[in-house]
């Protein structure tokens, strides 16, 4: 039973780093669109950034 | 009939766009493996475009056509003025580091993933861009380039040439106050029911030591662990419920937030004494949960709401109108077009006298006077009148109204506040402070039951003080947290907020908060039918022949003569709808003769003229064009069953009437009977005086019809059929709606109408779809039924705790479980209505 007296605090530590990481996470405008960010992970082939850089390369 | 014409127009529609294909265009692409029509330049240029940077798959994934045509790239850049606003004006691009620029723009056009997957492409593979990131609520795209490496501009074609187009996102400041309001609300939500996850796991030890042995030291830490993961939720996520109750006490009229913060405020206090007593009961877990709950019922109730009011606010100050000024006049204050130069600016910085230019298809910002140019305007803003108003030099217009066929050259006379524009949005203002009656009732209701709960526990306090002095805040607290208004609370703003949800995905978007309310109980459907019913647009209804000649006939020769034309009045003869449900039939593009006009002229507010077959030929206003004849006689003009009668004629006389009336839209019929199969009334209240009003109201099955009423009188018909003790809907469109709007108990607006009378909608129809009408009343019943179980439950189960409570045989741990539950019962009972709108 008294392993209670770690593991509870070591919780509360990690309530600490969830609430830090959730209010990180609402400062960054990570809930501001929750229906386009879950599609964004279907859009599949090519990255704009290496298309770009591929072209770059085709250019020079 | 309506239905039965359609199938008459076999023309597919736009690929891209969805819009009719004009007659004799043969725009196509190839995409999809497929050869696909397409219905203009701009269309076909945005397709191929697609194709080329193989974005083609949006086609296929895209939920909707924009049913906004495409316009080529030139023509954009030429009317995003924004861009060429200069200092202080363009505050909407900000420089980010070094040579980084980013800037915030709002796109027309976007409407599900699949347009936004086609714009952070397409900006992707612009060189200079190195961030372009769509946020498909707020349809902005936020995009940093480099600004050694390319301009706004690049941003702004490439947008057009996939088909968008874009303006500046400069949120007003309602709206900036309502994001950050909304992000402490997420705060303050998250951090609740993170706490009281944690604090429920210690509460469930705690509840199951008390029947097992637990050794004391555990117990008594555990419950420290509480008082401090409790604490954060009482600070931060629970301070509003203080403020608010220490305002409204301040104010001498409690509302729920005073028993809330009494029964968080009071159960944290005691438990804490209980914790450094080391006796006792503690509720820190009741604490956590009854927060949470009431802060999820009021986020996602205020989230639908907000979103609603940043979108009008966006609509009304995002876009700050921009007129182009005329500088450099000479001496004699006339302006040399060869030393006079335009200048883009804010429309608020115009002064009286300023000379402005406005372009054709532009919205005429201030009042002013024609300096020079002539042509029409469009009024059906300011007046609901579809039909454009000839203007030449020296004729007033006004703001709002939009300019439709020509260069016009205009003095302003009034600016801002003192314009029409200005006034009737005063006149909104006035209306909308009439209105919140509902709120009102619903404020008093709820002080009572406040005052009774408040009354009750002191009464109880008093009587146990007598009683039994120790147990005294136990049984108070019991009846405190009991009594509390939590699930009543809930009851009403969870289940708006579920069926808002619901009504969104079929077009109907709430922004008043008592709509949804109010539309459950309307007893008559009003339709303005300016634009409401009807398209908008002008369409030949009838053809009456003069002389021996077949009607296709006489219809290709209008329709050779106006082709050139982009009178308002041309696309009744150009687009391949004419003829539709209007009984003259509509023949097919192949079977019309072909003419060729030669030496093709224009008269504004006249009409056009030309030679066809070595005869001159006028098509227009009738005294105008029998004036082609070489005898002419007075016409005879038919009766006046449409609304407007345009003549052709040659040199020998008239040939043929073309009756113009307005479009009925093609889901009128049916919204109107499922309207009506609902036990619904619905009337007509039109301003147009003509006899159209009478051919649509039959055409619909005969609906009561009013024509020719005023905007006054159409508020004092509402309010006469209100005083009849009706309930009344109205859908509008026209900014001359906005005082009607305001004074109906409901008032829908369509999304294709104007800015304003969106803003004093309490509803809009964002797709432009009257069949969500009737759709949205049913679910407006079903919800109203939905809360009234939610009360029924709410109230009868805290009646039914309450003598329990007040006689001390309830602990205040099982009124904090019991009123849990009852709050999650009812919460859970409103989410049936979202499951129903999917299944729907």
């Amino acid at each position: 039973m008294t392993i209670l007296l770690v593991l509870i605090p070591i919780g509360c530590l990690l309530l600490a780093v969830a609430i830090a990481a959730f209010l990180w996470a609402v400062r960054n405008d990570q809930f501001e669109d929750l229906e386009l960010e879950g599609r964004r992970i279907l859009w599949d082939d090519d990255v704009p950034g290496e298309r770009k850089a591929e072209e770059r390369r085709d250019a020079s | 009939m309506a239905m039965a014409a359609e199938t008459l127009v076999s023309v597919e529609p736009c690929f891209h766009c969805g819009l009719d294909v004009p007659a004799g265009s043969d725009f196509a692409v190839e995409l999809l493996g497929a050869e696909r029509p397409m219905c203009c330049v701009g269309c076909q240029a945005v397709a191929e475009m697609l194709r080329d940077e193989g974005l083609e798959r949006w086609y296929l994934e895209r939920e909707a056509p924009s049913g906004v045509p495409a316009q080529v790239v030139p023509d954009v850049l030429d009317e995003a003025a924004f861009l060429r606003l200069e200092g202080e004006d363009r505050r909407f691009e900000t420089r980010v580091d070094g040579d980084r620029v980013e800037v915030a723009l709002l796109v027309e056009g976007m409407t599900c993933p699949a347009c936004a997957w086609v714009i952070e492409r397409a900006l992707g593979t612009l060189p200079a861009v190195e961030e372009a990131r769509v946020n498909l609520i707020a349809r902005r795209v936020r995009v940093v380039w480099r600004a050694g490496e390319g301009a706004l501009d690049d941003v702004v074609a490439r947008l057009a040439a996939v088909g968008f187009r874009a303006r500046p996102d400069a949120p007003g400041e309602a709206t900036a106050l309502h994001e950050r309001e909304r992000r402490a609300a997420l705060v303050r939500l998250g951090i609740a029911g993170l706490a009281t996850m944690n604090v429920m796991t210690y509460a469930v030890a705690l509840y199951l030591g008390a029947v097992d042995e637990m050794p004391a030291g555990i117990g008594r830490f555990l419950r420290w662990m509480c008082w401090l993961v409790a604490t954060p939720v009482v600070l931060v996520s629970a301070r509003p419920h203080f403020e608010r109750a220490w305002r409204d006490l301040r104010a001498g009229r409690p509302g729920m937030d005073v028993p809330i913060a009494l029964a968080i405020g009071g159960a944290y206090v005691a438990s804490a004494v209980a914790v450094v007593r080391g006796v006792g009961e503690v509720y820190f877990e009741s604490v956590c949960m009854f927060t949470f709950f009431i802060g999820l019922g009021r986020y996602l109730e205020h989230g639908v709401r907000q979103r609603a009011d940043a979108l009008a606010d966006r609509l009304v100050d995002g876009a700050p109108a921009l007129a182009r000024r005329l500088v450099g006049a000479t001496p004699e204050g006339s302006f040399d077009p060869a030393s006079a130069r335009e200048e883009v600016i804010p429309a608020n910085r115009l002064a009286v006298g300023d000379r402005i230019l406005i372009r054709p298809g532009e919205s005429i910002p201030v009042d002013g006077v024609v300096r020079s140019g002539s042509g029409a305007v469009e009024e059906a803003v300011l007046s609901g009148e579809p039909w454009p108003r000839d203007v030449a030099c020296g004729d007033e217009v006004r703001a709002g109204s939009v300019n439709a066929d020509a260069l016009l050259e205009i003095e302003v006379t009034r600016v801002a506040e003192d314009s029409t524009l200005g006034v009737l949005h005063r006149l909104i203002d006035r209306a909308q402070s009439e209105k919140p009656a509902i709120a009102r009732r619903a404020d008093r209701l709820g002080a009572v039951f406040v005052s009774g709960v408040l009354a009750i526990a002191g009464a109880t306090a008093i009587a146990w003080a007598w009683l039994d002095p120790s147990r005294v805040f136990d049984v108070t607290l019991a009846v405190l947290v009991a009594t509390c208004p939590c699930a009543l609370g809930l009851a009403t703003p969870t289940a708006l907020a579920a069926a808002s949800e619901g009504l969104a995905r079929i077009g109907f978007v709430l922004t008043g908060g008592s709509a949804l309310e109010s539309l459950a109980r309307i007893d008559r459907v009003v339709f303005d039918k300016t634009g409401s019913l009807t398209e908008g647009r002008p369409r030949i209804e009838t053809l009456e022949l003069a002389r021996d000649v077949s009607a296709e006939d006489a219809r290709a020769r209008a329709r050779a003569l106006e082709a050139a034309s982009d009178h308002v009045l041309a696309r009744a003869f150009t687009s391949t709808d004419e003829g539709r449900d209007s009984g003259v039939g509509a023949p097919t593009l192949t079977e019309l003769p072909a003419h060729l006009v030669g030496d093709r002229s224009s008269v504004a507010g006249a009409g056009v003229e030309g030679t066809i077959d070595g005869v001159r030929h006028r098509l227009g206003r009738p005294d105008w064009a029998i004036a082609v004849v070489s005898e002419p006689k007075p016409a005879r003009v038919p009766e006046a069953t449409a609304h407007t009668w345009i003549l052709l004629a040659d040199e020998e006389g008239p040939i043929a009437w073309f009756g113009l009336g307005d479009a009925l839209r093609r889901e009128a019929g049916p919204s109107v009977s499922a309207l009506a199969a609902e036990g619904l009334d619905v009337e007509i209240l039109t301003g147009d005086p003509s006899r159209a009003g009478e051919r649509i109201a039959s055409a619909l099955g005969g609906l009561a019809l009013t024509s020719g009423v005023t905007p006054e009188g159409k508020v004092d018909h509402l309010r006469a059929l209100q005083e009849r003790g009706e309930c009344v809907a109205f859908v509008g469109d026209g900014l001359n709606d906005g005082p009607v709007l305001r004074a109906a108990d409901v008032s829908v607006a369509m999304a294709g109408g104007c800015d304003l009378s969106l803003l004093s909608a309490d509803a809009l129809l964002v797709r432009d779809d009257l069949s969500a009408m009737p759709r949205a009343v049913r679910w407006a019943r079903r919800t109203r039924r939905v809360i009234t179980q939610n009360f029924v439950w709410a109230i009868g189960y805290n009646l039914l705790v309450l003598p329990l409570a007040v006689t001390g045989h309830l602990p205040p741990w099982l009124a904090a479980a019991g009123m849990s539950a009852s709050s999650l019962l009812v919460a859970l009972n409103a989410t049936r209505l979202r499951r129903e709108a999917v299944a729907a």
